[in-house]
């Protein structure tokens, strides 16, 4: 029996898991995310906001969100997964645990690329009586668009390796079929298959954020 | 229309002794001029026009912009007098993801304007700068002097009495330099603003500014007339910074 027939459609499914998970964590992380980014960048000394505890807090969260294991974490959220999904198991409810462990990582990026901004502009920004709210909408978020895309592209391959992860534990996807097939049944073609999808995924996600990176940036 | 009174500004360092960027300056800009404020680098030249564009508040006195302590202000206040002056940088500090248009348009957004009103007003600034068929381009394509008229377009689109220029021409070479303030001197005469502009450079003084004061180490130790103040030579940093001149 050849091998397309014999997995093909398993592999497609998992492929569309896969993409279903990364798509909503990406989606949702950006909606924590970012926020936090903007306020611990606004929040810090000598910038528009500041505000120390604020700052403090937001930095204890990120760097404790980055330093737990992703294993750990998907394991420790299953109370708050069951919660809000309903189960701990699936594709669905694995999007929870990825968006906690990818928010803080993409706060901590938004907040890279809101620095890179000449503090010269946000200040004449200021000169010409923009509002704290105008100066993040206006002028912080359309002026580092390029880089917080680039940042896009980051976050979303860090989340397809997450959700290899969670696949292990109960979520599909890629990376249930690498362990079940490739591991447990020492179906080496099938694991090979996987990789293969998987590097594929994250060269496109690359290459499409990357041109359309480029493609928005007027400051080259 | 501005006295400043007795502005002190001190900067600590977090632990080290602390710095005086100025110490008690007293002097009086009126309307209509073009005040220049020289002095050598550290003079605390910058200072002195970031406390006049709110952009600083003072350790000790105070500056007062047709009668009102700008200091004081709060709020809405605060806004409505960042809106009511123009702040043109030696950086020019442009947006770089906005176009020529946009970028003028920028402040009149801010204000909420109505459209119609931005497209007549961005246009005639363009051709007040002399950028017309510029409007539809970005930024990182103009030359340093394009730069600095789109940022003086800029600060005047909210119609501002007065305009606070930092080093506005300290980027740009001789040439772009004359044009530029030649730009500064239509804009007081044409358009009735007052102008203080902050520079290192004696010719800025010379070729437009009808009076001047001079900042040595934070302490204002000459001001007046332009044409005073170069024939009376009162102090070695005058001295120092004009009689080079002579000699060349």
């Amino acid at each position: 029996m050849n091998f397309l027939d014999q997995y093909g459609e398993m592999l497609l499914v998992a492929t569309g898991e896969t993409l279903y998970m990364t798509f909503f964590s990406a989606l949702f992380s950006y909606l924590l995310g970012l926020p936090m980014g903007v306020l611990a960048y606004t929040s810090e000394k000598d910038s528009i906001a500041p505000n120390r505890p604020l700052n403090l807090i937001l930095g204890w969260i990120i760097n404790i969100g980055r330093s737990i294991p992703f294993m750990i974490l998907i394991v420790a959220l299953i109370p708050l997964t069951r919660l809000i999904i309903g189960k701990a198991i699936g594709p669905t409810a694995a999007i929870v645990p990825l968006t906690i462990g990818a928010a803080p990582f993409v706060a901590r990026m938004v907040e890279t690329s809101l620095k890179e901004i000449d503090r010269g502009v946000i200040e004449s920004a200021r000169a010409m009586g923009a509002t704290n709210f105008q100066i993040v909408w206006k002028v912080l978020l359309p002026e580092t668009l390029p880089s917080l895309l680039r940042g896009v592209s980051i976050a979303a391959i860090t989340i397809v390796g997450y959700t290899a992860m969670a696949g292990t534990v109960g979520g599909k996807g890629l990376g249930d079929v690498a362990i079940r097939y490739g591991y447990h049944r020492y179906e080496y073609m099938v694991m090979l298959a996987t990789i293969v999808i998987l590097v594929v995924l994250v060269q496109l996600i690359q290459v499409v954020f990357n041109v359309l990176s480029k493609r928005i940036d007027k400051n080259r | 229309m501005i006295e400043v009174k007795n502005l002190t500004k001190e900067f600590s360092n977090s632990g080290q002794q602390e710095f005086q960027a100025l110490k008690g300056v007293s002097f009086q800009v009126d309307q209509g001029d073009i005040y220049g404020v020289i002095g050598m680098s550290g003079a605390g030249k910058s200072t002195m026009l970031r406390l006049l564009g709110l952009l600083e508040t003072p350790t000790s006195g105070e500056v007062l912009v047709d009668g009102k302590n700008i200091h004081n202000l709060k709020g809405k206040d605060k806004i409505a007098y960042y809106r009511s002056i123009g702040t043109v940088f030696q950086g020019y500090n442009l947006l770089m993801q906005k176009t020529v248009f946009e970028n003028v348009a920028f402040p009149l957004k801010l204000s909420k304007c109505d459209k119609g009103v931005i497209q007549e007003r961005v246009d005639q600034l363009l051709e007040l700068v002399g950028l017309t068929e510029k409007a539809k381009v970005y930024p990182s394509t103009l030359s340093g002097g394009q730069k600095q008229r789109v940022a003086i377009a800029r600060a005047l689109a909210n119609r501002p009495k007065l305009l606070l220029c930092d080093e506005p021409t300290s980027a740009l070479d001789n040439l772009t330099t004359q044009s530029i303030l030649k730009l500064l001197q239509s804009i007081n005469q044409q358009l009735g603003v007052t102008i203080v502009l902050i520079t290192h450079e004696i010719q800025v003084v010379r070729s437009i500014c009808n009076k001047v004061a001079v900042l040595d180490e934070g302490v204002l130790v000459d001001n007046g007339l332009v044409q005073e103040v170069l024939e009376q030579q009162n102090h070695r940093v005058t001295q120092a910074l004009f009689g080079k001149e002579m000699l060349a």
